[in-house]
């Protein structure tokens, strides 16, 4: 698909129109940790999109396998305009918030998932998710604040998030029902 | 977790790259935001090309924003304080193996000398001389006779390992040395325990080697210091 791609033809138009659901979740994730605002982050996706698009049709792509590095840089380009463009002068590097949803904008599905998930926990467990997700630890630290091991630690994380996967999956597939 | 594998290793697409960022656990990292910038940047060109760490990733935000939402909520109660629990379990622990160390090493010592004192003290009294001594045994069966109108035999129940019986015999202060004469049912004397004088319980204590005693009935007769009945006891030894 990329080799085609690369060669200016009546199949562009074919091969573009993956890209946004190939990379606008990627785009829109990225921008919204930078900007911490949802539409701003909307903003960015468009306008990625868009300048990827314009730059294919100009055949600018140096290689197929560039391609996700590509959508990334031009991403960052965007992010940083909107960043100048509301005034700020703090490097990107800096504004990696990693921020937590805010209250009430967490999807119900999600919700219903963490709730099955919690009750198949044990209150050790559940300390064990508390303290990584909400209170931000690292495992050493929850390992020293609970009397576990590391180990221990990393397993319940990796049983915990495969269950909310599984429960995410099946209450998703109902509603679709 | 390592949070600086160094940027210049993530090269997006690269497989080792891929397994690193597995095992390394990145993708919660970056997630949770405990990456370095230049690594947060590394990690972000991987999964724009890794369709597997950008389902991690996306998987890992629903879940750290869920369990962030079920803590705020309440839904997820505040972790305990471990710390206090475990103080307080190693407090628990050292007290409850210091209170085993004294009973095993003091209590228990001093109870088995108490009770061997009490069947010994008469036996090794210096006045005590001609009835065998009764050995510190902490199953020595104990006969305890007391004088009854009443025609029964009091039963004791010997194991088959035991060596020799100790005779506990109430008596009146004051009075002694005693002889006591141990008879079985055909009136034979199978034994005869002579000098025996009160312990400071006021009582007469001695031993009998069950070498003696088979299995039966018994009479044991009490004479005082002049040979005059002082008492007469019946007794039924089981094996």
């Amino acid at each position: 698909m990329l080799k085609r791609m690369m060669t200016p033809s009546s199949d562009i138009e074919e091969i573009i129109t993956p890209l946004p659901a190939e990379y606008a979740g990627r785009v829109y994730y990225v921008a919204l940790r930078k900007l911490r605002s949802a539409s701003a982050a909307e903003d960015v996706r468009n306008e990625t999109l868009l300048r990827v698009i314009q730059a294919l049709r100009a055949g600018s792509l140096r290689s197929p396998e560039a391609l996700p590095a590509f959508v990334l840089g031009i991403a960052r380009n965007v992010v940083m305009e909107e960043i100048r463009k509301q005034g700020r002068t703090d490097e990107i590097g800096d504004r990696d918030f990693a921020a937590k949803a805010a209250p009430g904008l967490v999807d119900h599905t999600v919700r219903r998932a963490i709730e099955s998930t919690l009750q198949r926990m044990k209150p050790r467990e559940q300390d064990v998710l508390r303290l990584t997700y909400y209170e931000d630890l690292s495992k050493e630290e929850i390992s020293e604040r609970l009397g576990i091991l590391p180990e221990r630690v990393r397993l319940v994380k990796s049983r915990a998030l495969k269950s909310f996967r599984e429960f995410y999956w099946r209450f998703t597939e109902a509603k679709k029902k | 977790m390592d949070t600086k594998p160094g940027g210049a290793s993530l090269h997006p697409g690269d497989e080792n790259t891929h397994n690193e960022a597995k095992t390394r656990e990145l993708a919660e990292a970056y997630v949770c935001g405990r990456l370095s910038p230049a690594d947060s940047d590394a990690f972000e060109e991987h999964f724009f090309a890794c369709a597997e760490c950008w389902d991690d990733v996306q998987a890992l935000q629903k879940f750290r924003d869920g369990v962030s939402d079920a803590a705020r909520t309440g839904q997820l109660a505040a972790a305990p304080p471990v710390t206090h629990w475990k103080w307080a379990f190693a407090v628990a622990a050292v007290a409850l193996a210091g209170f085993a160390s004294w009973t095993m090493l003091v209590q228990i010592p001093r109870l088995e000398m108490q009770l061997a004192a009490a069947r010994n003290v008469p036996v090794v009294s210096p006045m005590r001389v001609e009835a065998p001594v009764v050995l510190a045994q902490a199953n020595l069966p104990l006969l305890m006779l007391e004088a009854s109108r009443a025609d029964t035999a009091t039963a004791l129940s010997v194991p088959a390992a035991a060596k020799q019986i100790a005779i506990w015999i109430d008596v009146p202060r004051g009075m002694g040395p005693f002889v006591l004469l141990i008879k079985d049912k055909e009136g034979r004397t199978v034994e005869t325990l002579s000098g025996l004088t009160p312990n400071s319980h006021g009582a007469l204590t001695a031993a009998v080697p069950m070498e003696k005693l088979a299995a039966g009935g018994y009479t044991a007769r009490l004479m005082g210091g002049e040979g005059a009945l002082a008492g007469e006891y019946k007794f039924e030894i089981k094996r």
